[in-house]
């Protein structure tokens, strides 16, 4: 057996087969694109969604989602409103907040920055302008991106996770840190740090109110239930989801000192995740399929790898797409529309597999991808 | 008639390559639209690979280094930025 399949790193070819196997499936094509985050190669189904009209509907689900927190006393109804309130707070700071910071939210400077601190404050997230210079400056710069340096691997080391660790501690780590207290006040306190900032009073007062707001709610519908479920998907699987999705994102500490002055430097050490595994042959395999589709990728897309996260590979070779509710599409046409010596683009399949890979690395002194790479030809 | 939207039409030389640019229209974003090769990465003025060097011409910046990301021709202009 390759390397390749130890690691879970698929070509783009092997990757369409799987999602084109996704065709002789009960489930509709568009579903399925969305589903696994990998389009179909011959229909293309652009999606619906322009900026707007996405931000219109994530913003109305968080809103929705605290409103059955707030005025519902039944459980079933405020288990639904914690699901929509990770659902959608997720995706406001992964998506709307992301594409703020690059300007690609609405293309306007000063519109996509306050939409951007607007959703900052209500997700209770780092705050845009700390963000935008952690993401643009350090995340994106060739010389820092995926090294010590980066604020992502940073919060990962300040997590336990960290180089030269053998992959079975690592994977232990993952998962003392999602039952861990200790993470989750610290990680709580992170993102109060950044909004509770008293050089940005206009930005405090906003938040102020917004949270004076939300309490006085809660308080006068006497809802104990509610406020407990509303920092559960607010708070502690709003942190896990952003833990999960950071340990599977890219090779952290692939950026090698050769790679850092290339143009690609990103290209091999990211790479397109995708929730889904082939159709079966075997007809008894069927309803396994589904229920692995129903009841693990389907909640990994809805709350982890949300929104444009499985085409982040593509991001980082087209920062400024506008087009970007359309990520899907667009990445499989630039597959097809590769320039010379662009290196190709890799596929993972399953954010286990992802963050396989990603702990392979962590835990060896050398960067392996270029390898992966050579042996996928 | 519509140039106050759209902008004026101004010429771009760029590394030696010519194009078609607006004054609406960031240097990078006329660059990618007429697929010309430039370096660049974050697209909102802080990461900094998108600098360049103004060799004639105008241009509208904020910024004391020159992004292409950043900066609007005001006229025809001529630029270049280090491979």
């Amino acid at each position: 057996m390759s390397k390749i399949k130890n690691w879970g790193i698929v070509t783009p070819s092997q990757s369409q087969k799987i999602r084109n196997s996704y065709e002789k499936s009960l489930f509709p094509s568009r579903f399925s694109s969305w589903l696994t985050g990998k389009a179909h190669s011959e229909k293309r189904l652009n999606t619906i969604f322009s900026w707007w009209s996405y931000l219109c509907v994530v913003l109305a689900a968080f809103f929705m989602g605290l409103a059955c927190l707030i005025y519902s006393q039944l459980i079933t109804v405020q288990l639904a409103g914690t699901l929509l309130v990770l659902f959608s707070s997720r995706r406001l700071a992964a998506v709307v907040i992301h594409q703020a910071v690059h300007h690609r939210l609405s293309g306007n400077e000063m519109i996509d920055m306050l939409i951007g601190e607007f959703c900052a404050i209500i997700t209770f997230s780092q705050d845009f302008k700390s963000y935008k210079v952690d993401h643009c400056k350090l995340h994106h710069s060739p010389e820092t991106f995926a090294t010590k340096s980066d604020p992502i691997l940073i919060f990962l080391e300040t997590c336990g996770l960290t180089h030269g660790m053998s992959k079975s501690d690592l994977i232990l780590g993952l998962w003392s840190c999602i039952f861990s207290p200790f993470f989750h006040f610290k990680f709580m306190v992170k993102r109060a740090i950044h909004n509770l900032n008293f050089k940005r009073p206009v930005r405090l007062l906003f938040f102020g109110v917004y949270y004076a707001l939300l309490v006085f709610e809660m308080y006068s519908q006497n809802n104990i239930s509610g406020a407990l479920l509303l920092f559960l998907g607010l708070i502690l699987l709003y942190q896990i989801s952003a833990f999960v999705e950071i340990c599977s994102e890219h090779l952290w500490f692939g950026n090698t000192e050769e790679r850092r002055n290339t143009e690609y430097f990103y290209a091999d050490i990211s790479w397109g995740r995708f929730c889904g595994l082939p159709y079966p042959a075997v007809r008894n395999n069927v309803p396994t399929w589904y229920l692995v589709n129903l009841f693990y990728h389907l909640p990994v897309r809805l709350f982890i790898l949300v929104g444009d996260l499985p085409q982040h590979d593509f991001h980082h070779r087209h920062p400024i797409v506008v087009n970007w509710t359309n990520a899907i599409e667009l990445r499989n046409e630039a597959i097809g529309t590769i320039v010379e010596n662009e290196p190709r683009y890799l596929e993972v399949w399953g954010l286990h597999n992802a963050i396989g890979i990603v702990f392979e690395q962590l835990s060896q002194k050398q960067s392996f991808v270029n390898q992966c790479t050579i042996n996928a030809d | 008639m519509l140039e106050w939207i759209t902008g004026k039409k101004v010429e771009i030389i760029f590394n030696e390559k010519i194009f078609t640019g607006s004054t609406k229209k960031t240097v990078l974003q006329s660059a990618i639209e007429n697929k010309i090769p430039i370096r660049y990465n974050c697209g909102s003025g802080v990461c900094g690979q998108c600098a360049i060097t103004l060799n004639s011409g105008e241009v509208k910046s904020n910024n004391k280094i020159l992004l292409a990301c950043q900066c609007y021709p005001d006229s025809n202009i001529n630029i270049s930025q280090k491979v």
